[in-house]
């Protein structure tokens, strides 16, 4: 065996570190799909009619539709009958205050990294986590409202600003979008809601963790960020499940509405389990994000640390129809084993002046395949849009693959679209430069990799890009050439 | 008004029903070698019918105004003369020129001068009877008409065409001009012209395709080439096409490269209505390398679309490419670039780029150049960009004293320049920068 | 220090080093000089074990250890360092960081405990000094931008901050102009140490006059033709390697 074979196989062969379970009450929905589950939910939820309506709708359209497989992407057929549509620690009720939290699950969230207590948080971000569809705690909430920033479950949102939910949801994601989105419209559980109001900028990071703890249960939160005029909001999502043998699915909705001189900022750090180096178990996800650059000069910036997942099929996108908005995505997508991700953007110009910015960063390892997929579309109006786009790919180990579909469609004539990428294989003489300095190649690897990385790191808030560059080395342990 | 489900259904009985009425009156006549071949191919025509926007494939050029006309298989039968002919030849007396009349071989008009010796250029059918040993270890095994519509029905009714044979060793000093001409005189026709070109271990050859027509009316070429370069062979594979802009065009080849070999293909695209060239190149042979370029102007209504696959087979081996167009009017542009890496062609080298100029509101591009990469130590890289004139360029022109509207010649020129000089065929450079200049200047 | 019996080295089945041997004891200065293709950059590269290079033949024992066996890490820490002749440019990954985490596994190999940044930025503020390095570097990409210069002088400071026993200096001085040159020489000069090593591998004797070696040794076809001390390579500047062809060439045909 050559020291890059010996190399890779070490790498490749590291553990995820979060996958432990939770011993914890769980409430659970009989397996399986119908109205009555979606009902059984609604209510669950406290619902409004309004809303079981909007589900059902979602439902029936969801019976018509067929699951799309236009992706990269290899996977058994999923059994959407062989799933749960409803998990949620069992407590009396929501939790008033954060002593009230099952000490379990706020240990869960201790070793994620996760502490619920707020006075432990580092100042400037105010957490929402929710486990298993159930949001859990919602931290500085007070502080927030003293704003007029509502920062809660999307749960409690539908019950309490029903006005705004009415006007937003599915305004940008609508329930019939594509198959994961209608599943996802008739079945969240909750998610994060988020409306910043007009001439507000948002003093801290909102961040919500997702977590998955029980077994065969699909997860599908929901998640809604409204920034009102002149308003600016960073969001920052992370996720984490257990290891368990059998997949498990993940399909959620993002929908962000940016109003005129808004300015949203979203940030994903995703490490749902990617199954063991076998390619054993490990999270299906099939999300679904879009954003509204709705007024005259918003922006919406996706930033997206993309290294958990068996399957990941996400495509963050930006309408841009104000006059002047920008539309950002920066992607780090990593895959290791046996993972397969098929990610990247559209961005639609549709206003005047519009810009766009793609930044994509692959990494295939092990018997991996990545790939990056994008639309970039200029429709008649958009005068003078531009768009740049670079999406470069990194192999490690040559039985992986790396792959790149950009769609550019363009009729405007005053538009200037730009594409660019490479495929090329983790520099050997820079490996052994490093290694001339003394560094072992398993460090060097992490170095370049981190440096070929840098560009969308430096779009995260400080403390995630150092999770995100830790992350980025543990999922890279045992694959690297 | 017809459900275009029940449009497309129409068209392939259409040609499924022409194809039985042709195989009954015993065509195509003196016997057919290929006849298995045939019922093979249009059985698979009939499975897959017409492409539709719905695939991938397929998802910015719609075949339909192919669909809905009613092509006749009939040629009709067209008059040239000499005088004629010779505004489109291209190249001195020295060169071996073949005549394609509506499709049709015209050995009359054609010009072949003493090949060397083992050289053979023969009609098709032809080839079969004489040089059945050479010809048939190539013919439709590279094709891909099993998956391909386009391909099958030009395979079911292949019986105009040409065969190329270069023996090892061989360098034909003389370029080969397949001259072609369509003459449809109001009747809406289709032709199956087919090419199979084998050029021996480290033969030497080129090849210029040309496309014209005598009378503006609509005629379907759908043409299918394969190529096949053994071990150090080298081909240069000119086409310039500038059909009647009311004519669709269908356009597949496939070239087959082994070891050493070298392909450099320049592909012009300034006439038609409705033209699609599928090109797919599989560098099956180490350190064999492909050169590709395009240039396609689209202005009118016309719909140019390029789709090349270049697979990357074997380690060692080179892939440049280069497409560029000029979009205007309410033309539109189609480029989809597909470089796939084999888990063992490592080494590879391969880059894709397409440029195009947007000029006009009504105008359109869509791009999708792709890498499909499987192997590890390899230097692939696309890019692709839309966008329009130098503005500083244009002033700088301007503020020397030239003219605006030729500042926007020369630009535009320059622009498209950096394909046709890829044309290695200096005697034919001025008339080909005649045309080009011509066109430009009708963009205005 | 360093031990080369009879090195036989291909590259690609081509023999570039034909048997070479060379003893280099702590405190020397060793220049090895010899026309282009001579095998020179193979030597230095053999000796930092870059992948590529078949060893066919020989030995090469560093402090009493087989050299060969060592993965390039390895050679590193036990104080083998190489100034490149091309240093690479590693987008992304500041100087600073890099440096760091060098040093540090040079420490732990030494069993040393690793530096915290404030110690680390001291030391390194004054081996930049050394090289007259601006502190702007720190926060650059390595190498990543530098002009040819500015390179050399990286691969200085690094040999500063990393302190080996026993540096191969590969066509340091290509490239520099003379001011560029003098710095690169003074910041060696002001290293050499009765503990430690350097092997200068040039082209020209230019850089022999600012490092002056103890031993000179002239590499021609894979083979060292000839060794003395300084003024060899006086001689070579003189002649060039043109009579040392001729010598060699009818040294074969006899």
């Amino acid at each position: 065996m050559t020291d890059e074979q010996e190399m890779i196989e070490k790498i490749t062969k590291s553990e995820y570190k979060y996958g432990f379970v939770t011993d914890i009450e769980t409430e659970i929905a009989p397996k399986g799909l119908n109205e009555d589950i979606i009902r059984l939910i609604s209510k669950k939820k406290n619902e409004p009619e309004f809303m079981l309506e909007w589900r059902l709708k979602a439902y029936r359209k969801w019976l018509k539709m067929k699951e799309p497989h236009w992706a990269f992407l290899k996977y058994p057929p999923i059994d959407y009958q062989d799933q749960y549509y409803y998990a949620a620690p069992k407590q009396k009720k929501r939790p008033k205050s954060l002593d009230e939290i099952d000490p379990k699950i706020k240990e869960t969230f201790d070793k994620l990294g996760i502490p619920l207590e707020e006075q432990e948080r580092l100042a400037g971000v105010a957490v929402d986590a929710v486990m298993d569809s159930v949001s859990i705690a919602t931290t500085f909430k007070g502080e927030l409202e003293k704003l007029g920033i509502i920062f809660c479950p999307i749960s409690e949102a539908i019950q309490k600003y029903p006005d705004l939910i009415k006007k937003y949801l599915g305004s940008v994601v609508p329930p019939g979008d594509n198959f994961f989105a209608a599943l996802n419209s008739a079945v969240f559980s909750d998610g994060s809601f988020v409306y910043v109001p007009k001439g507000v900028r948002c003093p801290m990071e909102l961040s919500t963790y997702f977590r998955i703890n029980a077994a065969n249960t699909g997860q599908f939160e929901r998640t809604l960020i409204i920034a009102d005029e002149g308003a600016y909001v960073s969001y920052l999502e992370g996720c984490t499940a257990p290891m368990r043998d059998e997949h498990q699915l993940h399909a959620a909705v993002v929908e962000l509405i940016a109003h005129k001189d808004a300015e949203i900022k979203y940030s994903t750090v995703q490490n749902w389990y990617p199954g063991d180096e076998e390619g054993k178990g490990g999270i299906y996800n099939f999300v679904t994000k879009r954003g509204i650059c709705l007024g005259d000069n918003s922006k919406i910036s996706w930033t997206q640390v993309e290294t958990g997942s068996a399957i990941t099929w996400k495509y963050p996108s930006v309408i841009l129809k104000g006059d002047n908005s920008e539309g950002e995505f920066y992607s780090v997508a990593l895959t290791n084993n046996y993972q397969q991700a098929d990610t990247g953007t559209k961005m639609i110009h549709v206003g005047k002046n519009t810009r766009s910015r793609i930044v994509s960063k692959g990494i295939s390892a092990g018997r991996s395949n990545n790939s990056y997929r994008g639309l970039v579309k200029v429709l008649p109006g958009a005068d003078n849009a531009r768009n740049f786009s670079q999406c470069d790919s990194l192999l490690i180990g040559d039985q992986c693959g790396a792959h790149t579909f950009p769609y550019l469609e363009v009729k405007n004539p005053t538009a200037q679209v730009e594409h660019e990428a490479t495929t090329s294989k983790i520099g050997e003489d820079q490996i052994f430069y490093l290694n001339q300095r003394g560094i072992s190649t398993e460090d060097a690897v992490a170095l370049v990799v981190n440096g070929y990385c840098k560009e969308v790191f430096q779009e995260l808030p400080m403390e995630f890009a150092v999770e995100a560059q830790k992350l980025l080395e543990i999922s890279l342990e045992g694959s690297v050439g | 008004m017809k459900t275009a489900q029940k449009e497309y259904q129409e068209a392939k009985e259409w040609y499924l029903k022409l194809f039985q009425q042709w195989r009954s009156q015993g065509q195509p006549p003196n016997g057919d070698p290929l006849s298995a071949l045939r019922e093979n191919a249009i059985k698979r025509f009939a499975e897959l019918g017409f492409p539709h926007i719905r695939m991938e494939e397929w998802k910015y050029t719609s075949v339909e105004p192919i669909v809905r006309r009613r092509f006749s298989l009939e040629a009709p039968p067209a008059q040239v003369d000499a005088e004629t002919l010779a505004r489109f030849r291209y190249f001195e007396q020295t060169s071996i020129v073949l005549v394609f009349l509506n499709g049709r071989f015209q050995p009359e008009w054609s010009v072949i001068p003493r090949l060397p010796q083992g050289v053979i250029i023969s009609d098709l059918l032809q080839a079969f009877k004489q040089h059945e040993a050479l010809i048939k270890p190539h013919f439709a095994r590279y094709l891909a008409y099993k998956d391909e519509a386009f391909a099958a029905l030009n395979t079911a009714f292949a019986w105009q065409g040409i065969f190329v044979y270069l023996p090892s060793n061989i360098v034909l000093e003389q370029p080969i001009h397949l001259l072609n001409l369509a003459h449809p005189g109001g009747q809406e026709f289709a032709a199956n012209p087919r090419y199979l070109f084998v050029l021996g271990a480290n033969s030497q050859a080129t090849i210029l395709e040309t496309h014209n027509f005598l009378n503006d009316s609509a005629y379907f070429y759908n043409q299918a080439s394969e190529i096949v370069l053994q071990d150090g062979a080298r081909l240069q594979h000119i086409k310039i096409q500038d059909d009647s802009r009311q004519s669709f065009r269908v356009t597949t080849t496939r070239v087959v490269q082994k070891n050493n070999s070298h392909y450099h293909a320049v592909s012009i695209d300034l006439g038609g209505l409705l033209v699609r060239n599928n090109l797919t190149v599989d560098l099956d042979g180490e350190n064999s390398e492909s050169h590709l370029y395009g240039f396609y102007l689209a202005t009118e209504r016309q719909h140019i679309d390029n789709h090349t696959n270049i697979n990357h087979l074997k380690p060692y081996c080179d892939s440049n490419e280069m497409y560029k167009g000029i979009l205007t009017d309410r033309g539109r542009g189609v480029f989809s670039g597909t470089i796939y890496v084999h888990r063992n062609a490592q080494k590879t080298n391969a880059f894709q780029s397409n440029k195009n100029l947007l000029l006009s509101k009504e105008a359109e591009i869509d791009t999708k150049p792709q890498l499909k990469i499987f192997a590890d130590d390899v230097k692939c890289s696309h890019g692709a960009t839309i966008g329009q004139l130098d503005e500083d360029a244009l002033f700088y022109l301007r503020q020397r004293g030239i003219e605006e509207t030729e500042a926007h010649v020369m630009l535009r020129y320059a622009f498209a320049a950096d394909v046709f000089d890829k044309i290695g065929l200096p005697e034919i450079k001025e008339k080909l920068d005649n045309l080009l200049k011509e066109r430009l200047e009708k963009t205005l | 220090m360093l031990t080369i019996k009879n090195l036989r080295v291909a590259v690609e089945g081509n023999e570039i080093l034909k048997g070479i041997n060379l003893e280099i004891k702590a405190g020397e200065t060793h220049a090895i000089m010899g026309p282009n293709g001579s095998g020179k950059s193979t030597l230095a590269n053999v000796l930092a074990g870059k992948e590529g290079y078949e060893v066919l033949e020989g030995e090469v024992r560093f402090k009493g250890k087989n050299l060969l066996e060592m993965p390039p890490e390895e050679r590193a820490r036990e104080g083998i360092f190489l100034a490149f002749q091309y240093p690479v440019e590693i987008p992304g990954v500041s100087m600073a960081t890099f440096l760091r985490t060098a040093l540090n596994a040079v420490r732990e190999h030494r069993g040393e405990p690793p530096v915290d940044a404030r110690t680390f930025l001291n030391l390194l503020r004054e081996k930049m000094q050394l090289v007259e390095m601006d502190e702007k570097f720190l926060n650059r990409s390595v190498n990543e931008g530098f002009s040819g210069g500015e390179k050399k002088r990286n691969e200085i400071l690094q040999m500063a901050v990393l302190d080996p026993s026993l540096a191969i200096l590969d066509e340091t001085d290509s490239g520099l102009d003379i001011d560029a040159l003098r710095i690169v020489a003074n910041g060696v000069n002001q290293l050499r140490r009765k503990d430690n090593a350097f092997i200068v591998i040039t082209h020209y004797q230019r850089l022999l006059d600012y490092i002056v070696p103890d031993y000179v040794h002239v590499l021609f076809d894979g083979r060292i033709v000839e060794s003395g001390d300084k003024e060899l390579a006086l001689h070579l500047e003189e002649h060039g390697y043109d009579w040392l062809k001729k010598e060699q060439t009818s040294a074969q045909t006899l």
